[in-house]
């Protein structure tokens, strides 16, 4: 009888154990499913729910992946940053720690992170890592430590070549766009108005304004001629017309190039992001 | 003493037996349904998904489905509910299921004002659900969404339809119901709404004539004092011998104000059509909510 009933227990013990088990790898899979369908704030909800899920690492994970799915950056980069060393998924989250470091504008603290992966990581991940290191360094415009990384690269891997190229590409944009002077458009504008934009690359408003200043130019004149009194109401009405026009397009002319400047290197940030963010989700996929 | 042992095995078959009786969806089922009689429609949204991922019966799975929708639809999450709903697979079901899923796809776009949606589905309702039980059900919504589209004609149709299958039997409900349906749709209570092309070509032909149209009297005036302003100086330029400032000036305004003019006309005949409608057809939903929904 005794036997039986350590058999019952043994065998309850084990029930249960392999039930705990299969329940937590279902909740797993199904907040693996709400992730992919995007339904992000469901799956938050039931990470939030402590008896979902045991493990602090893969909480972690999936905690952090969701918040980087809503784009939430800062939250995910934070939540992601307490994937332990010890975790399956410690290479994957520090990725994408970094990458939402990245996206949170915070390049700097992005560079310093490289440096927690381990050196056999940091051996097997080489290529992704490089890739990622190159464009952290052409966010920040460090042209002569992205030009080192990228000497280096062997254009082997399939999964990397293509945004490799774009980064070296993108490497010349930003060195060519970057010499334009806000202070030589306002320059231009004032010899010529509208040259300042046109030098901007706005030939629209280049026209528009050449086109505005020159007709109340020739308003002034105008007035002038007919009444031959710079002091009569017309010249001063147009003169002070005139003023506010041209002032108004030198001002403009420097705002525009450096708007420009700003539009550009926002673009060409938003590639480089790309270009770390596609071979991530390539590798980790 | 001696019976302790039989005791514990039975206890230990006992749990067993709960172990595995007492399964997980029943158990997920539970927590959903309790959650929504609590009003935690979210936390009910969550655990109806998740019974579905776990259930295998298709029959199951598409209730919890249909429950989670309606979860959604309460939080105002109408895409949420719309997407959950057109996962439900309609091949080989009966036709109440169709008629609920398609029902409620229309309605959540009626409620995210989508009418054009509305009117997809109900289609797709009428064309798959051949029982005329259930496509009565759905002609409320039909009316509701024609008069949204300012098609009061089409709704009233509708409704008599709805009228004539819901009181045939009885002929002094019929007859009071028809009664009240022609007195809501009177050719004279029936809003009179603005032609927009006709506003436009008014404002083109004489600047400020569309703005009158839509009713919108001082803006008219101002529109053609501004426009006649504009000529003004461009005249006073041309007599004054300040020939390049008036035409150049007179020119600018001008094309300023009469285009503006005729934008603007445009602009006020959609306002008006659609605040209008709208205070008419809020009216409408209520006397249709009174004579048709008990």
């Amino acid at each position: 009888m005794k036997i039986i009933v350590y058999i019952l227990v043994i065998k309850f013990a084990f029930i249960n154990a392999t039930r705990m088990i299969s329940q937590i790898n279902q909740n797993y899979e199904f907040i693996n499913y709400l992730t992919q369908n995007d339904k992000n704030k469901e799956a938050l909800f039931l990470l939030n729910q402590l008896n979902e899920i045991k493990n602090a690492d893969t909480l972690n994970f999936l905690k952090g992946y969701n918040y980087y799915l809503m784009k939430r950056p800062d939250t995910a980069a934070f939540i992601l940053s307490k994937v332990k060393a010890v975790s399956n998924l410690y290479t994957k989250a520090k990725c994408f720690e970094i990458l939402n470091l990245l996206y949170a504008k915070k390049e700097k603290l992005a560079l310093v992170k490289f440096d927690d992966f381990c050196k056999d990581t940091a051996v097997i991940y080489l290529p992704i890592l490089n890739t990622m290191r190159a464009g952290n360094y052409l966010l920040l415009r460090k042209y002569e430590k992205f030009d080192s990384i990228n000497n280096t690269f062997r254009y082997e891997d399939f999964r990397l070549t293509n945004e490799q190229m774009k980064l070296k590409e993108l490497c010349f944009k930003a060195k060519k766009d970057y010499n334009k002077s806000p202070i030589k458009a306002a320059l231009l504008s004032s010899v010529v108005p509208g040259l300042g934009k046109f030098y901007a690359g706005k030939k629209g408003a280049a026209i528009a304004s050449f086109a505005s200043t020159t007709a109340l130019g020739l308003m002034v004149f105008e007035s002038y001629y007919r009444t031959k009194n710079i002091k009569s109401p017309q010249v001063i009405t147009f003169g002070t017309l005139f003023t506010f026009f041209y002032v108004g397009n030198i001002f403009g002319s420097y705002f525009s190039v450096q708007q420009q400047i700003k539009s550009i290197n926002g673009k060409i940030n938003n590639e480089i992001l790309a270009s770390i963010h596609v071979p991530i989700i390539r590798f980790f996929k | 003493m001696k019976f302790l042992p039989a005791f514990t095995c039975l206890l230990f078959v006992f749990l067993n037996r709960q172990i595995y009786s007492n399964n997980d969806t029943l158990r997920l089922k539970q927590h959903a349904d309790s959650s929504f009689r609590v009003e935690n429609f979210f936390e009910a949204s969550v655990y109806y998904q998740k019974l579905d991922f776990f259930l295998i019966g298709e029959h199951g799975k598409n209730q919890a489905k249909l429950a989670a929708a309606n979860a959604n639809k309460i939080l105002k999450h109408y895409d949420n509910a719309i997407s959950i709903l057109n996962t439900i697979n309609l091949n080989d079901v009966h036709d109440s299921l169709i008629f609920e899923v398609k029902y409620q796809c229309a309605l959540l776009n009626y409620l995210k004002n989508d009418f054009l949606q509305v009117e997809v589905y109900l289609n797709q309702l009428n064309y798959l659900v051949s029982d005329s039980n259930y496509t009565t059900r759905s002609l409320i919504l039909q009316a509701l969404n024609l008069n949204e589209q300012y098609k009061w004609e089409a709704a009233k149709e509708k409704l008599l339809i709805l009228n004539s299958r819901l009181y045939r039997n009885d002929s002094i409900v019929f007859s009071k119901k028809r009664t009240e349906l022609d007195s809501m749709y009177a050719t004279k209570q029936l809003p009179k709404l603005k032609n927009t092309n006709k506003a436009i070509k008014m404002s083109s032909l004489i600047p400020g004539l569309g703005q009158c149209y839509t009713k919108n009297y001082g803006e008219g005036i101002a529109s053609f004092v501004s426009v006649a302003s504009s000529v003004g100086i461009m005249a006073a330029g041309i007599v004054f011998q300040f020939y390049f400032t008036g035409i150049a000036t007179g020119n600018m305004l001008l094309g300023k104000f009469y285009l503006g003019g005729i934008k603007r006309a445009e602009f006020l005949a959609e306002k008006y059509n659609y605040t209008i409608a709208k205070s008419f057809n809020q009216a409408l939903k209520l006397r249709i909510k009174q004579q048709f929904i008990p």
